[in-house]
């Protein structure tokens, strides 16, 4: 008799202690060392910081442009470590807006380690791009509400919006506008960009430079006033896409990693 | 009497330690003064228009909403009792005004044409200048201007406190006296559920395209296919491209930095700022919010001031009247100036008759959205 109370007080308080603990989930692995890096985007044209809204920005063929629309969707924006692995930052979408000073995001949970570069891809792939943009969170990047850049059932996402007014030279009077709308997946092309860091210690800051400038030069030098409309449409507004996407090549870089 | 013993010690020390598990007792319970009934948002947001981000303070509910609604078609809240927000936002007109400016207290006019309400909860800008992001603040604007409610906050607490249905109201709906902050929540809640989604435009969306008439389908053509030149005339064709700054299934731009606010020429000399009133910058002059085109054969008069009175004259200012030299005109609208786009007759008519299938009359006459007075 003895012996059974032992026995019941000993199951009832393991019993009462046990149904106190929080629920814990199983760790099947090591904790990963984290670390937060921060992205910022810094537009420049001829290297140095470009807004919107200004008629100054000069091109050497004389034509003088401001910028009114710079939106882009990123998919697969990843770290690029030595091995060539990919950490994707997030779930590797990002919605850039000049205009409206979005340009500037934060991964706290990045591994730390040695990386050789970031990269991202311009749009979504296949899939994404023609699929409902109404699936996508309010706040989501692919939220065709939330950024505008969607063309409805029929033509996917806008990769890249880059919209504005120019003049053929700098004491021309008249402004004429310009439109560049990147779509459709012969377009949605991978840009890495090489830069050598890592990841330990403190929280890191990478700035990354987007060179609006290098769109419009190198290889091919793009004349707004023999053309300065493309949506990624149509024989002739391909072509034009294709030179100008062509030239971005060296339009993204990181600048520094602190 | 040992085996009695025994159970009970048992007992005791099991109660004591369930007993041990349970929060502190002199802590004050949570009380609950008053229950709401939740509004499940899948209810009220179509699959189709995805879920907006709704406020995270302040949730949908039965008796929130009901009281926003009274309040919405309740004339106390301006200073002479004779105006209501349904006064220049008439549910027939899919909450807008038939006239070019809306008469407020004492026989006041507004500056700018009063516009239509629903789908808000997918907008983030309000008012024509953009000048709000939240449908409270919004909702605090017109109560006290002057040539519209010209009503004073604490004067309206003071009234609406004097009034029983609603210090029953409010009690229903968030547990407390009237005051302004709830009532602001409370018309904010009501505008959010204000929800178009019936028209056949909505129907066809996203590629039903077989509901629509052969004229119809030509209007669909024009409105999302983009402006073309003729490379021997010169002369603009194909499409319309009305899609930049009206597409998506809310026929309507929701980015300000992307066609969401924007000039669509209709001066050379700017008389009304718009959102360039509001952020003093140059380049925003002559810029207002994009209306959504959803039930605009309902919403007559159009433009921020009221200017036009027909669809008609709508589509021929796009056609034939653009401004190219108007200060910060939309480059997608100014890319092909100084040529003026000239639609056909035939063109404009197919584009119209597009534009109606735009009408939503479940909604202009859903109960859940009339005056609960009568």
């Amino acid at each position: 008799m003895k012996n059974l109370l032992t026995a019941t007080l000993i199951v009832g308080f393991a019993f009462g202690f046990q149904s106190c603990k929080k629920e814990q989930k199983p760790t099947d692995e090591a904790p990963k060392v984290l670390k937060g890096l921060t992205l910022n985007i810094l537009p420049t044209w001829e290297g140095s910081t470009m807004v919107t809204g200004k008629m100054q920005y000069s091109k050497p063929d004389g034509e003088v442009l401001q910028l009114r629309t710079w939106g882009m969707i990123l998919a697969k924006l990843a770290l690029v470590k030595s091995d060539n692995s990919l950490v994707m930052l997030g779930d590797g979408y990002q919605w850039v807006d000049v205009a409206s000073g979005r340009l500037s995001f934060n991964y706290p949970d990045v591994p730390v380690g040695t990386y050789k570069g970031i990269q991202f891809q311009l749009g979504p792939d296949s899939a994404a791009n023609h699929g409902d943009p109404t699936l996508w969170p309010a706040n989501h990047p692919l939220n065709g509400n939330l950024t505008g850049l969607h063309w409805g059932w029929a033509g996917g996402y806008v990769f890249q919006a880059f919209d504005g007014e120019f003049k053929d030279s700098a004491s021309a009077t008249v402004t004429k506008g310009f439109s560049f709308h990147t779509a459709g997946n012969v377009f949605n092309q991978l840009f890495f960009m090489p830069f050598n860091f890592e990841l330990a210690g403190t929280p890191k800051t990478a700035v990354l430079e987007f060179k609006a400038d290098e769109f419009f030069k190198n290889p091919i030098e793009l004349h707004l006033k023999d053309k300065s409309v493309s949506h990624s449409t149509g024989n002739d507004e391909k072509t034009l896409m294709s030179k100008l996407i062509g030239n971005a090549s060296d339009a993204f870089s990181v600048k520094s990693v602190n | 009497m040992k085996k009695g013993f025994s159970g009970l010690f048992i007992i005791i020390v099991v109660a004591v330690l369930f007993n041990s598990c349970r929060k502190d007792p002199s802590l004050p319970e949570e009380k609950t003064p008053y229950s709401v009934t939740y509004i499940n948002p899948r209810s009220i947001f179509p699959e189709k228009y995805g879920m907006p981000a709704l406020p995270a303070d302040s949730h949908l509910t039965e008796e929130g909403v009901y009281l926003g609604r009274m309040l919405f078609y309740d004339p106390v809240l301006s200073i002479d009792s004779t105006v209501s927000c349904a006064g220049c936002h008439a549910q027939q007109n899919a909450f807008s005004d038939p006239k070019p400016y809306s008469t407020g207290v004492f026989g006041l006019t507004t500056n700018r044409n009063a516009q239509p309400l629903f789908n808000l909860a997918y907008s983030r800008v309000f008012f024509w200048d953009g000048r709000q992001k939240t449908l409270r603040e919004l909702a605090l604007e017109p109560i006290q201007a002057h040539n519209e409610m010209a009503m004073t906050l604490p004067y309206l607490r003071k009234r609406l406190a004097s009034i029983p249905r609603y210090r029953d109201a409010f009690n229903k709906a968030f547990g407390s006296e009237p005051d302004v902050f709830n009532m602001t929540l409370a018309l904010e809640q009501f505008l959010l559920t204000i929800v178009s989604k019936d028209s056949r435009f909505t129907q066809m969306w996203p590629g039903n395209f077989n509901i629509l008439t052969q004229e119809e389908k030509t209007g669909l053509q024009l409105f999302n296919v983009l402006v073309d030149e003729d490379p021997v005339t010169g002369a603009l064709r194909g499409g319309a491209d009305c899609f930049h700054c009206h597409g998506s299934v809310f026929a309507q731009a929701n980015n300000p930095n992307f066609g969401g606010i924007a000039n669509n020429g209709l001066d050379a000399v700017i008389t009304d700022k718009g959102f360039g009133g509001i952020t003093g910058k140059s380049t925003d002059i002559g810029t207002f919010k994009t209306p959504s085109l959803l039930n605009v054969g309902l919403t007559a008069p159009y433009m921020h001031d009221g200017r036009f009175a027909t669809l008609d004259e709508v589509i021929d200012h796009y056609s034939d009247q653009i401004k190219f030299s108007s200060p910060n005109l939309n480059p997608q609208i100014k890319v092909h100036g100084p040529k003026q786009r000239l639609l056909t007759t035939q063109e404009k008519a197919a584009l119209k008759a597009f534009l109606l299938t735009m009408t939503d009359t479940v909604f202009t006459n859903n109960p859940a959205y009339k005056n609960p007075f009568k």
